[in-house]
């Protein structure tokens, strides 16, 4: 059944997309669905269509792990951990989405947030 | 014992101060870890991460070492996403032992972790341990004039296996909101999420959210927001909106309420003064 990407998926988290049936719930609980280029369903019907685009999309960047998808997911497939997922291929790809040497005013920021981006946002 | 974290030593400090004269007035003392490290604030989901839980599983054991001591393994946590993190990694070596083991392998100079941390957040310290008539009766000053929104975020909430309360209708700030004398203004956007790291990545998406937060909670009456989490602190007041309300620390609304103005900075004590005259 895996095949691709949705394999490489279901060996990071155990996670079987197919159980997917495209409700759209994760997209319409999503608080940052409005600066995403693809909503977080069609992240993971892309990664049941094994469509290796999804891997350049902004959205798999922007996810802030907020877990409200994962909450009111029907199908109690965790999309958040899906978008993660991704996200790490592409770390361990070497791939990161923002370079920590070029922060603006990094002394003002909270740490939290550049340990949180550092984690999340680079490899 | 309490685990501070990054944020309370520096750009939170207000937090901590407040945190620790609000829970002594309320007869608890907490006690610092004696040795901390970065819990590293956010939670690797691959399931072969074991490297990525390493330094949560340091602090566990720096709590079980004094825990020991004190005999008490609770673990209290004052940021939300210090929470989060101890929190998931704590239950994750709880329930899956052979990982547990290999940590413990691989930290060879630390004493094994044994999986008996209890990790809490300060709300439920208030909440359970405490109770909100306990703190009803150290409220030294009038709050009727404070409309707090509490805003949630997601750390203290989702996802549910580590919620203080109900995912998606929690009631444990507003309680205590109104345990304080102040009016609790529940609003639609109380669970929504700051963006976190966002304010890294596209700083635009971070003022934009802060902004949609904000308009929401004035709209259903608040003047005030009241979160527990360092980072929607300071995201939801990147906000570039004139006059938006301001957002402070729980713990600072408390120490107003018991009349602890000494540990309040002189922006939050503006904040609450300029309140009081609005009116
Ligand atoms: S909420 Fe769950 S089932 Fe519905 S579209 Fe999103 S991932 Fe698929
Ligand atoms: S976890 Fe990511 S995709 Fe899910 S609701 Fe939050 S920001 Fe959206």
């Amino acid at each position: 059944m895996f095949r691709g990407l949705s394999q490489k998926v279901y060996d990071l988290t155990g996670i079987n997309v197919y159980l997917c049936h495209q409700c759209g719930i994760c997209s319409g609980s999503c608080p940052l669905v409005k600066s995403m280029d693809i909503p977080p369903n069609m992240v993971v019907r892309m990664v049941q269509m094994d469509m290796n685009e999804v891997l350049n999309s902004k959205t798999i960047w922007i996810c802030a792990s907020c877990f409200n998808c994962t909450v009111r997911c029907p199908r109690n497939i965790d999309p958040a951990r899906i978008i993660n997922a991704l996200r790490i291929i592409k770390q361990r790809e070497g791939v990161y989405a923002v370079d920590l040497r070029k922060i603006e005013k990094l002394e003002e920021l909270p740490q939290i947030a550049l340990i949180a981006a550092s984690r999340k946002l680079t490899g | 014992m309490y685990f501070p974290g990054c944020a309370l030593k520096s750009t939170a400090e207000d937090y901590e101060k407040t945190a620790i004269a609000v829970a002594e007035k309320l007869g608890v003392e907490l006690l610092e870890l004696e040795r901390w490290n970065c819990c590293g604030v956010v939670f690797n989901v691959a399931a072969d991460a074991v490297m990525h839980h390493i330094a949560a599983v340091r602090d566990l054991i720096r709590a079980q070492e004094m825990g020991r001591k004190l005999n008490d393994n609770r673990l209290v946590t004052i940021c939300s996403m210090c929470y989060s993190t101890l929190k998931r990694v704590n239950q994750i070596v709880k329930d899956d032992p052979e990982k547990l083991r290999n940590i413990n392998e691989f930290m060879d100079e630390e004493e094994d972790y044994e999986g008996n941390i209890e990790v809490i957040h300060l709300l439920q310290v208030f909440k359970d341990l405490v109770g909100y008539d306990k703190i009803k009766e150290k409220v030294s000053r009038r709050m009727e004039k404070i409309k707090a929104a509490p805003f949630y975020g997601c750390a203290l909430l989702r996802p549910k296996e580590v919620s203080i309360d109900d995912p998606e209708d929690p009631k444990i700030m507003e309680e205590l909101i109104e345990a304080l004398g102040a009016e609790a203004v529940k609003f639609p956007y109380e669970i929504k999420c700051c963006s976190s790291y966002n304010v890294i990545y596209d700083r635009k998406i971070t003022e934009e959210t802060a902004a949609e937060i904000q308009r929401a909670a004035e709209r259903w009456g608040a003047n005030i927001i009241v979160t527990t989490c360092p980072l929607c602190h300071y995201n939801l007041n990147t906000s570039k909106r004139k006059n938006g309300i301001p957002t402070i620390y729980f713990t600072e609304l408390m120490a107003y309420a018991f009349g602890l103005e000494e540990t309040l900075s002189p922006e939050t004590l503006k904040i609450f003064n300029k309140i009081l005259e609005e009116i």
